[in-house]
């Protein structure tokens, strides 16, 4: 099959389920039930013509983004601190096994007293994205090369070159799979804390009020500005790490 | 410097690599150690790199003393340029390392060969990147482990004169299966 066949391919699919869609919400005739992608489109359009529209996005987007970001970080340096020092691993363990079992829900009530409905997406996407990164981390490290390892010790490379050129690759591919598994994690999980905590000017307040409304359009308008932010989101993630391996 | 090694064993579970091995060794001087396959020159080379423990015996001479190795496998960091393999391993600042790698480099490579990736290199430049890595560092003491293998007979012989080069006033224990190597190296033959 020729390269450009294959997009093409795509799209044909992508067309043809529209199209079952489309059929389907016309053969229901009820737009509270379901409604077609070409009303989809005209609630979108209503809604980006609002100002509020773009403010809703760049705050929810800044949210789980700052939470993503602070647990990124944090999950990077507490999974190589833990990787160094086993006695804090065993020490995180619970807290990380607490983490991963406790249902979301349950946190974003608890979020909800602690820190109130505005700040709610960044801890909750934090929560959610930290123990994946943490754990990818220890994993990344753990599957260093013993013989470069060993090569370094012989050469008494210096502590930063071996982070660079040694430890870095191995780590990457682990960073990889934990962010693309954690953003879109990070990004379910904060509009769902939002939609519990209805925070103002939030994705998450519009998709509450979808359901008060019975606004099935604006609920599938907002599901899709969702699914584009985080994969846009996803894809310059990625190209950003792909750029700290060339560095 | 002087190593001296005394009564040295180690063995593995049941598996005796080698026992009470004595020699003395000197700087300036190279020195080829033979074996078949199993007889433990690798072993040996651990030992003396620290990385493997003797069962009994002792060393001395190796106390500050600073070791360099080609070991049996390249052990390269495949996904970066045969410059940057040398420049990690060369103490101090990046730029510096860098003029002074590729220099080194182009005595036994060629200069398109520098910029590529080592796992796009073939297993004769791989070994040439591995023998310029060892060479480039400050170091009292030499070990190499089959250093030639992969070479053709041109380039072994290319390689030779620029290891006799480099390792002038330093102690080189090369180990080897050809008995021709020994001459070529003007070295002393150790059998183990």
């Amino acid at each position: 099959m020729k390269p450009t066949a294959l997009p093409a391919k795509k799209a044909g699919i992508i067309f043809l389920w529209l199209l079952a869609w489309q059929a389907i919400s016309l053969s229901v005739h009820n737009s509270i039930i379901l409604v077609g992608p070409l009303e989809v489109v005209r609630a979108l359009w209503v809604q980006a013509a609002m100002a509020d529209f773009w403010k809703t996005i760049a705050l929810s987007f800044g949210k789980i983004s700052l939470g993503f970001l602070l647990a990124f970080g944090s999950g990077i340096l507490a999974g190589g601190a833990a990787w160094r020092f086993p006695l804090l691993k065993d020490l995180l363990e619970p807290l990380i096994s607490l983490i991963k079992s406790v249902p979301v829900a349950s946190f974003v009530i608890l979020a909800l007293i602690w820190v109130g409905s505005e700040n709610l997406s960044v801890f909750i996407a934090f929560l959610v994205v930290f123990p994946i990164i943490y754990i990818n981390t220890i994993a990344g490290f753990m599957s260093t090369d013993p013989k470069l390892l060993e090569m370094a010790r012989v050469f008494r490379m210096q502590g930063k070159k071996k982070l660079l050129y040694i430890y870095r690759p191995a780590l990457r591919p682990y960073l990889i799979s934990g962010c693309r598994v954690a953003l879109g994690m990070g990004w379910k999980s904060g509009v769902a804390a939002e939609v519990i905590g209805v925070p103002s000017h939030s994705i998450g307040e519009k998709l509450y009020m979808a359901k008060i409304y019975l606004s099935t359009a604006d609920l599938f308008a907002w599901t899709l500005v969702i699914i584009v932010i985080s994969a846009l989101f996803e894809k310059f993630f990625l190209w950003l790490l792909s750029l700290a391996q060339e560095v | 410097m002087e190593l001296k090694v005394n009564q040295l064993s180690k063995s593995f579970g049941t598996l005796n690599v080698f026992t009470q091995l004595n020699l003395s060794l000197h700087s300036g001087q190279v020195y080829c150690l033979m074996g078949s396959s199993g007889s433990g020159k690798t072993t040996f080379f651990r030992i003396l790199l620290g990385l493997e423990e003797a069962d009994s015996g002792s060393m001395e001479g190796l106390k500050g003393q600073r070791a360099s190795a080609v070991f049996q496998e390249n052990r390269l960091c495949e996904s970066f340029t045969p410059v940057d393999n040398i420049t990690m391993v060369i103490p101090g600042r990046s730029s510096r390392s860098r003029k002074q790698a590729k220099e080194e480099l182009l005595r036994l490579l060629p200069e398109e060969a520098l910029s590529r990736p080592v796992s796009t290199l073939s297993g004769g430049m791989k070994r040439r990147v591995a023998i310029v890595r060892a060479l480039s560092i400050p170091c009292d003491m030499i070990l190499m482990d089959e250093p030639f293998t992969g070479l053709d007979e041109n380039t072994k012989r290319t390689v030779i004169q620029y290891i006799k080069k480099k390792t002038r006033g330093k102690l080189v224990i090369i180990s080897t299966h050809q008995e021709e190597d020994v001459a070529l190296l003007n070295g002393t033959l150790i059998n183990l």
